[in-house]
């Protein structure tokens, strides 16, 4: 247990090193980064066992600011179960992801060139591309600096005609160095915010999580989407945490303790009013709302598909995007103290879930689907959550990480498997559409070419739809199930609702899931790379997908109710009181799955329906789905009319108005100064006429302003 | 030796800055071209200035310590510092000095006329040191600041005559020893006083100067500019704001809020590194304002603050000295070839002054929150946390872009600046409990 403070210490000591020495040893520094987090990992798995032999939480803490002689700000870890499970995702997955960077994170030569490429390698070509990595490093270096300045790609092989010359070879991405610096301060964050024993250090962490999060969607920081994409992420989310640490502020001031575990004992025994814990709950749940990309803080995670996938995978399946729920879940005592707290929790996640769900139905970039279908199951654990299921919200977020990011990699290696094929965009894309790369629509047929990327993504596509006995149909029947015994106890008629919204969202889940999966593997390949090129990504690549295979498989039997609710009794204790499964919900469920597969087959696999399924009527249903119900549009302009049009002005005023009335100043002061000089020089009664002057002034004015004052 | 003894602590650091003031502008023909011994005896007098300092109360000790640390930055950085002319370096060496011991006289005054020297010591040095860089833009921008430090100064001789018609002495204002008869007389001579410190802190509606002149000054002059005006400026109120909380404390309350938004909304608009910097030092004086009109924890906030605050602009404009007095445009940063080191460090403190933990700068931040929040509750503090929050838009727009660390082409001179400042500013973010205690003691709270 004593070994705990390694597990995040060890990445950031992997970013301090290559930050510092090895950003230019590329190798290296991947090497050195995978090997931290698997330390660390073997370090979480082991406490992750002995909390499991039953081992008790370990806190550790020491004051680091004291704001006066007994009042001081704590800095310290906890690891109890919930921590635990938590460590041993979050390591995991940043293992395996880590791994997986190391093959992706190459790209086509012309497009290194051209500055707008993609990552890639694969093993035969790997070392030859990477013997010429080195040699054109300096090159790429500079590349680098110029790269989006440029703006247009020459054409490509592609678009002269010569369709059958072999694709351009791979070179390592530039930034390759910059990259597992990155991604190491953010797993690190991560780490240090899931170990925090309270609210300022869980702060500290969060914030540190949001910046690594900022850098790695900006990590092609050149291309204006991606600038855009991480200020958009980080404002959104920032936007969230200023609830969040007025909540601590708040939380601080009513109480004066900041540790979640007194916090709870306040809540518990009934010391912390229920209004206190209502607003602490509800502006902690801002930041929740904010990180977890719940409605309405949702419009960042879409866009935050600018950056790399193993980045999406990391940060917006497995890790970030849960720590709102992990804050959730850490301060549930407030959150279960208040009713009307656990009630706007469970709607803003069930509302969220059907939400995202319907945006996913008709996105076509394939990371986009994901990223609308992870909004939609962070969604269901907040519901989970909102529904007094801690177990029922952390097990999926346990399943769902492992299966969501499954779903990234392997979109990404299809991505990849495009680009090294050569699927260039035609110069005149439409600016709306993703890449050709990305766009399910010029997908197609990959079944036989990439089988270990077709298998695992449908694997995890059955896991997310619900299909028993995969991990995700265990969980998120734990959530429909703690929906409807809060429905039938009390909890009314908004929780029937969100049982209603629930369900309908494994149907649409089943749809936008298997939409994707038809139109990339089934059918024949119907985009602009050469057919021929296009094959299975390489080793390094495809290993994660298999190992992570397996949770997404088998992870939901730890909690199954048949085999005895192990994930709730490690979760909880004494307090966890499971419950049989609804066996009439759990069937119900899976048939809407089944279903909604079964819909996407006929719409998309059969072809019956392929055609109008292609190019959609233009309806004003179908744009308001695409248009993300204009969201994005309505706060652009709320933030153009309130804050930069303000900000403007003010500049405006700055430079014209008060620089004009110095300078105008100075000038009427010379010029007044040249005509009277003459006449006036030296003239004592002058003097003294201002004086005076000036004295009366300031009499009148003291006279007037003395009623003010008295 | 008991002569020695017997001068006050601030009255010794005081006589040894003026020593190495003159001994530089005796040398003045030998240093213009050996700037490495010029800047060596500028260390040794801040040095040597800090040493009779820490016999002081905790107050002086705090002033003290953080303008000679202004002046260490601004002294390493005049060797590299863009001027007209290079034989101009040991009068910019000498102005720092200067400068310095005008900010300590204005810190540590024991009455006010003393203040009032002090103050238009660092105007008059801070005007001539902005005016000394490269350029056109620089000569105007001194031009401005001057005009308008003069009005202010006016305004502050003012008070000083209606305070002796009040009061019959120059002493800081206590609360009540003044006769009711003259109150009023009274209340508009400190505030008119404070008017004039507070044109050093640049809060709304005096901003304007200052703003200009941190902008187009050499970044290393202007950082020193920046950072000593603050520093005395902050303490200055904090011993006005003490004796005088009826009248000061909900106009200082009141123009602080203001410059937050002002402050905010105006470095939202810029697009360069320099112009945001200068215009988010109004928003975090906006902060510092308004915990100097929050009691006696919020003044402990404000000093705490002002130290950090001081250091960490100290490196950000250390880490752009030596490029050329020019904008720094956000998509250019790399394109301007910073050393690592200098990205790093700029990166540190952009990441201080958006209030990212555990960088100082949040915790600076926190403290203001925090007294804030006990002394004027719910909406002023969400005004503050509002700024806070708006400032991460700008301040880590140049974030990615410095990041990338490209292999640089300017010279590594400013590097002992941006070490030393960069170490401080570490050190405070990882233990802040030092520094606030101080800053508590130094408030007598």
């Amino acid at each position: 247990m004593e070994l705990a403070w390694l597990i995040p210490v060890l990445p950031f000591a992997a970013f301090a090193v290559i930050g510092l020495f090895l950003r230019r040893q590329a190798e290296l520094a991947g090497w050195l980064s995978v090997l931290a987090i698997a330390a660390s990992c073997a370090i979480a798995w082991l406490l992750f066992f002995r909390m499991l032999g039953g081992a008790p939480p370990y806190e550790a803490q020491f004051p680091w600011l004291a704001l006066g002689p007994d009042v001081a700000l704590p800095f310290g870890i906890r690891v109890d179960p919930l921590a635990a499970v938590m460590l041993v995702v979050v390591t995991t997955v940043s293992l395996l992801i880590q791994i997986y960077s190391r093959g992706y994170l190459y790209e086509p030569e012309e497009a290194a060139e051209a500055g707008t490429g993609h990552p890639e390698a694969d093993a035969a070509h790997g070392e030859a591309a990477q013997a010429h990595g080195e040699a054109v490093a300096a090159q790429a270096d500079a590349n680098e600096r110029t790269r989006g300045a440029h703006g247009v790609r020459p054409p490509s092989a592609a678009e002269h005609g010569e369709h059958h010359g072999p694709p351009a070879p791979l070179v390592r991405d530039p930034g390759f160095g910059r990259y597992f610096a990155y991604i190491s301060l953010f797993t690190a964050s991560m780490l240090g915010l899931v170990l925090a024993n309270n609210l300022l250090t869980i702060y500290l962490f969060w914030e540190g999580v949001g910046l690594g999060s900022y850098l790695l969607i900006g990590f092609w920081y050149t291309k204006p989407e991606a600038a855009m994409a991480a200020k958009k992420a980080f404002v959104t989310t920032r936007f969230g945490d200023f609830g969040f640490l007025i909540g601590i502020l708040y939380l601080w001031w009513q109480t004066g303790v900041l540790e979640f575990g007194r916090l709870a004992e306040l809540a518990e025994t009934g010391a912390m009013s229920e209004t206190v814990a209502t607003i602490g709950a509800l502006l902690l749940f801002m930041g929740a709302v904010g990180k977890s990309a719940q409605f309405p803080l949702h419009v960042w995670l879409p866009d935050a598909m600018e950056g790399p996938t193993p980045v999406s995978a990391l940060i917006h399946a497995a890790t970030m995007v849960a720590a709102g729920v992990y804050l959730v879940a850490r301060a549930f005592p407030i959150f279960e103290h208040s009713p009307s707290a656990m009630l706007v929790v469970a709607f803003i996640g069930g509302f969220t879930a059907i939400f995202a769900a319907s945006m996913g139905l008709v996105a076509t970039d394939i990371k986009r689907v994901m990223a609308f279908s992870t909004v939609s199951q962070l969604g269901y654990m907040m519901l989970g959550l909102g529904a007094g299921a801690i177990g029922a919200g952390m097990f999926h977020l346990f399943t769902h990480a492992f299966f969501k990011a499954l779903l990234f990699l392997t979109a990404g290696s299809v991505i990849f498997i495009l680009h090294r094929a050569g699927a260039h965009d035609p110069e005149d894309i439409d600016p709306r559409d993703p890449p050709r790369a990305q766009d399910i629509r010029y997908m197609g047929g990959m079944w036989k070419r990439a089988p270990i990327t077709g298998i695992t993504m449908t694997i995890a596509a059955l896991s997310l739809a619900g299909i028993p006995p995969l991990a995700g149909f265990w969980s998120k029947d734990e959530v429909l199930l703690a929906t409807y015994e809060r429905a039938t106890h009390g909890g009314g008629a908004a929780y029937w609702l969100l049982l209603l919204f629930a369900i309908i969202t494994v149907l649409l889940t089943a749809f936008y899931m298997f939409r994707v999966v038809f139109l990339t593997f089934a059918g024949s390949y119907r985009g602009p790379a050469d057919p021929q090129y296009i094959k299975e990504s390489p080793a390094s690549m495809t290993l994660p997908l298999l190992v992570l295979a397996v949770p997404s498989v088998v992870a939901g039997l730890w909690g199954a109710p048949q085999l005895g609710h192990g994930f709730g009794h490690f979760l909880e204790g004494a307090d966890f009181h499971g419950g049989e499964m609804n066996l009439p919900l759990a069937l119900f469920s899976t048939l809407l799955a089944v279903g909604g597969i079964a819909l996407a087959w006929l719409t998309y696999k059969n072809g019956s329906l392929l055609a109008m399924a292609m190019n959609p009527r233009p309806s004003a249903v179908y744009a308001t789905l695409l248009n993300r119900y204009w969201i994005d549009e309505l706060y652009m302009w709320l933030i153009d009319t309130f804050i930069i049009n303000w900000a403007f002005a003010i500049d405006w005023f700055d430079t014209h108005v008060i620089d004009g009335a110095v300078n105008g100043a100075a000038r009427l002061t010379g010029s007044i100064g040249n005509s009277v000089r003459q006449v006036q020089t030296g003239r004592i009664p002058a003097y003294a006429l201002a004086v005076f002057g000036g004295l009366a002034l300031i009499s009148i004015w003291a006279i007037v302003i003395r009623p003010l004052f008295s | 030796m008991n002569v020695l003894a017997s001068i006050p602590p601030p009255l010794g650091s005081v006589l040894i800055l003026v020593l190495g003031t003159l001994v530089i502008l005796l040398l003045t023909g030998r240093l213009s071209n050996s700037p490495t011994i010029l800047a060596t005896i500028g260390v040794l007098s801040l040095l040597g200035a800090a040493l009779p300092a820490m016999g002081g109360d905790a107050l002086t000790r705090v002033s003290v310590l953080g303008v000679v640390a202004a002046g260490l930055v601004g002294m390493l950085l005049v060797p590299s510092a863009e001027l007209h002319n290079s034989t101009q370096r040991p009068e910019v060496a000498a102005l720092i000095l200067l400068g310095s011991t005008g900010a300590i006289v204005l810190a540590t005054a024991g009455e006010l006329l003393s203040a009032a020297l002090g103050l238009e010591t660092l105007s008059l040095s801070a005007a001539v040191l902005v005016a000394l860089g490269r350029g056109a833009r620089p000569l105007e921008a001194a031009f401005r600041y001057f005009v308008l430090a003069a009005i202010s100064f006016a305004a502050l001789v003012y008070g000083l005559g209606l305070l002796l018609l009040a009061t019959g002495s120059f002493a800081w204002p206590r609360p009540g020893v003044v006769d009711p008869t003259y109150s009023y007389i009274w209340t508009i001579g400190v505030l008119l006083i404070g008017l004039g410190f507070a044109y050093k802190l640049a809060v709304f509606p005096l901003l304007w100067g200052p703003l200009d002149a941190y902008t187009a000054g050499a970044p290393g002059l202007a950082g020193f500019v920046m950072a000593a005006s603050k520093i005395a400026a902050v303490v200055a109120l904090a011993r006005l704001a003490a004796g005088a909380a009826v009248p000061m404390a909900p106009i200082l309350i009141g123009i602080g809020l203001v410059s937050i938004i002002w402050g905010t909304f105006g470095a939202l608009a810029q697009r360069e590194v320099r112009r945001m910097l200068a215009y988010s030092t109004v928003a975090n004086a906006g902060l510092m304002a308004l915990a100097l009109g929050c009691g006696p924890e919020g003044r402990a906030a404000a000093i705490f603050f002002v130290v950090i605050y001081v250091l960490t602009i100290l490196l950000a404009f250390a880490a752009m000295a030596g490029r050329g007095t020019g904008p720094l445009p956000f998509g250019e940063v790399r394109g301007e070839g910073l050393s690592a080191t200098r990205a790093l460090g700029l990166t540190l403190a952009l990441l201080s002054l958006a209030g990212i933990p555990p960088t100082p700068g949040f915790w600076a931040k926190l403290a203001i929150l925090d007294a804030s929040w006990s002394a004027l509750g719910f909406w002023p503090t969400l005004v503050a946390v509002i700024g806070g929050v708006a400032g991460v838009l700008y301040y880590l727009r140049p974030l990615p872009d410095l990041l990338a660390l490209t292999r640089a082409h300017v010279s590594s001179a400013p590097a002992p600046a941006v070490w030393f400042a960069g170490a401080a500013v570490v050190v405070l973010g990882l233990a802040p409990g030092f520094a606030y205690a101080v800053a508590r003691l130094a408030i007598g709270g």
